[in-house]
């Protein structure tokens, strides 16, 4: 590599980073004294951003702006002074604070605006986003910048097509910075030398990667004097992982012969990346069950600890990647985790003793007793489900009837049909349907158990013994007169049983893939040396 | 995609650095009357000039009454600022040199007594104080000659806001 060439790179790299540094701004936005913002919200700004969609939001942003400065205080207040930002609370602002101004009214759902030619709602819902989007845009461009262009919408009867033009103001702004800093020098270079690699270990193909091919890769490039960009393991299962990722949407989408390239030379066939917005969707950035869980309306009843949802992210994210390289996601987990380890004992900066001493010590867990965190984590989804249930059935939601028929398919429910018999005269050939009615219907019918068959009941049994043995929020007898519980429970029944089937899968590969415990234990003690040979290579020169 | 993805997964990886400072601190400095300047967000107003732009928009924005920096102003110390319903005099105390009285007197008795005062200083942390009740149209404050807010007050080039 020549000067120049290291020069640019690393310039590249510099601009990168500014850019991460204000998505980690944002993301250590305080209100309160609690973050402002979920992660899952971040996460979606990062991905608007990278992924340059962020026209639409936009439009949204400043029409939410023009309604929020008829609140006291102004925009301002609206998006900072009213703690965290959260669906609920820019509801309760706006209902609290927003002062009488024409064309513009606090719905049930929204905030409204009536322009000339139609009206325009921003949702409560949409809000804590477009909180995320402000701030990221008052971080990179400045505030002063920002409120010189929404000032036309503060005037008294500001019109839809200002609005319109203060949004495409900002998306230029914003375009302009990004040409600057959003590079994807580092991700092209990572790019190549996956493509290398595989040209050189295994004829160019995709269909060839596997987890030994994964741990070779890991072990010949973390060594190499080319960057920090595959110096940990977990950075290179992810790097492979968005690779067949990315193939398999490209392959879905279009075919392999018309695999497209992310850019903005539109004769070399480059394609904008809002242009794949589709194939992104497709690997699971808007449909993560554990980001849905976190957030509203989900996250009235705690289904998952923090630890118990880190504990599944790469799962998750691997999404059926994972059953395809079972032994590198438990590698991610073990080694992974040690590694990350290290890497904090280096920034403590510990004497060199002590600092082999933590590389010697850094694995803290074996493959099995990973399997059997992922076997519990899956009980608890399973428990959590079967909660579910209870709560949903003692709400009189109809949402209870899904959760039984998906958690015992193979139950005898003849005995039911009685009960739900459709009354109406005969020769009528208009059927009636009302999904509530059966819900109530059900949920008294549960609870008068003699009725119902060894098996129903025992499973009603099972249900309201799993409920009471969780303790955390939503969970407690307490909470069931919440109907935001309630509607917890109703929007968590899809994430939870999405988590079911990744666990369930992932486990019966795990199952098929290693065999027992001992042969589990054999591949650990041999991964062991080689992962902590290969970190002392790695990090013994910085002791 | 790959390129796209693994942007994402470089943006979102988890760091362990110290929180930043952001527009979300500015505004809670601005507005909260409790919270002094934290030293990460001073450090940070000094060493970004932009961001200390942000700051002073945002107290125009908020505050009820801007004195601007005393006009011409002459070698010694700025004693007073005239504005149109307020002024700011600095009064030596007679019973005690080390102390003086930092006297604002409202013009309009119908409007709400400012509660804060801010005073910015280009290049240097901005001071704020919490104003004591008015009584009869004057806000009097007793503070010791060295202190921020006198030494920033008499600074003919520091930016007076009230709120």
């Amino acid at each position: 590599m020549n000067a120049a060439v290291a020069e640019r790179l690393l310039l590249e790299a510099d601009k990168s980073a500014e850019l991460a540094n204000a998505f980690r701004t944002v993301a250590d936005a305080e209100a309160d004294g609690q973050p402002k913002f979920t992660e899952v919200i971040c996460r979606d700004l990062v991905r608007t951003v990278v992924c340059r969609v962020y026209a639409l939001p936009l439009l949204e942003l400043c029409h939410l702006i023009r309604a929020a400065d008829g609140c006291a205080g102004g925009y301002e207040a609206f998006f900072w002074g009213g703690g965290p930002a959260r669906a609920g609370a820019f509801r309760g602002y706006a209902e609290r604070n927003l002062v009488s101004l024409p064309g513009i009214a606090a719905a049930k759902t929204g905030l409204k605006l009536d322009y000339p030619d139609g009206t325009f709602t921003v949702t409560y819902s949409r809000m804590p986003f477009l909180s995320a989007m402000l701030e990221f845009l008052v971080t990179v461009i400045g505030y002063r910048a920002v409120d010189d262009v929404i000032e036309p919408l503060r005037a008294r009867g500001a019109t839809g097509k200002q609005v319109s033009n203060a949004a495409k103001e900002l998306a230029s702004q914003l375009y302009a910075y990004l040409k600057e800093h959003l590079s994807s020098a580092q991700s092209q270079r990572k790019f190549r030398r996956l493509i290398a690699f595989l040209d050189r270990a295994a004829d160019e193909s995709p269909d060839a990667i596997d987890d030994a091919l994964i741990l070779d890769f890991w072990l010949e490039e973390s060594a190499s004097d080319k960057g920090a960009d595959f110096k940990t393991f977990r950075a290179v299962y992810l790097a492979f992982l968005r690779f067949i990722q990315a193939l398999a949407a490209a392959q879905n989408r279009d075919g392999l012969e018309n695999v497209k390239v992310l850019g903005a030379d539109r004769s070399a066939g480059e394609v904008e990346p809002h242009e794949l917005e589709y194939g992104l969707e497709t690997v699971g950035e808007t449909e993560n069950p554990l980001d849905k869980l976190a957030d509203d309306p989900c996250s009235a009843v705690r289904f998952l600890t923090k630890t118990e949802a880190r504990s599944l992210e790469l799962l998750v994210e691997s999404d059926t990647v994972a059953d395809r390289l079972p032994l590198s996601v438990l590698r991610c987990e073990v080694f992974g985790a040690a590694q990350a380890r290290i890497t904090q004992g280096l920034r403590r900066r510990l004497a060199p003793d002590a600092f082999l001493a933590l590389i010697d010590d850094s694995v803290a867990q074996d493959y099995a007793e990973c399997r059997a965190r992922f076997s519990a984590l899956a009980e608890h989804v399973e428990r959590s489900l079967l909660a579910s249930f209870h709560a949903l059935a003692e709400a009189g939601r109809a949402e209870a009837i899904t959760v039984l028929l998906r958690l015992r398919p193979d139950l005898d429910y003849s005995s039911l049909a009685a009960h739900f018999a459709v009354t109406g005269p005969e020769d009528d050939n208009v059927i009636p349907f009302a999904p509530h009615g059966v819900a109530a219907r059900f949920a008294t019918l549960l609870a008068a158990t003699d009725s119902l068959t060894e098996p129903l009941r025992n499973f009603v049994t099972d249900a309201k013994t799993a409920y009471a043995g969780l303790s955390r929020q939503g969970f407690r007898d307490r909470d069931m007169a919440d109907p935001a519980v309630a509607g917890g429970f109703a929007a968590g029944e899809a994430p939870l049983f999405a988590l079911r089937t990744r666990l369930s899968a992932f486990g019966q590969v795990l199952a098929r893939a290693g065999g027992d415990d001992a042969a589990y234990g054999s591949q650990f003690e041999r991964d062991r040396i080689l992962f902590l040979r290969q970190f002392r290579v790695l990090y013994g020169a910085d002791i | 995609m790959f390129e796209a993805l693994d942007m994402i997964d470089t943006a979102i990886e988890p760091v362990a650095t110290p929180r930043r400072v952001g527009f979300s601190d500015l505004y809670t400095f601005a507005n909260d009357p409790d919270r002094d300047m934290a030293p990460e967000l001073a450090e940070a107003l000094a060493r970004d000039e932009a961001l200390e732009a942000d700051l002073i928009r945002l107290l125009d924005r908020t505050a009820i009454y801007r004195f601007p920096k005393v006009a011409a102003a002459s070698s010694g110390p700025a004693l007073r600022r005239d504005g149109d319903l307020y002024r700011i005099t600095l009064r030596p105390s007679r019973a005690e040199p080390t102390q003086i009285y930092v006297i604002i007197e409202l013009a309009d008795l119908e409007m709400p007594p400012p509660a804060l005062i801010y005073v910015c200083r280009s290049g240097r942390p901005c001071h704020k104080h919490q104003l004591p009740v008015a009584h009869d149209g004057t806000i009097q404050i007793l503070a010791d000659l060295g202190s921020p807010l006198v030494e920033a007050l008499r600074d003919g080039q520091a930016e007076v806001y009230l709120r």
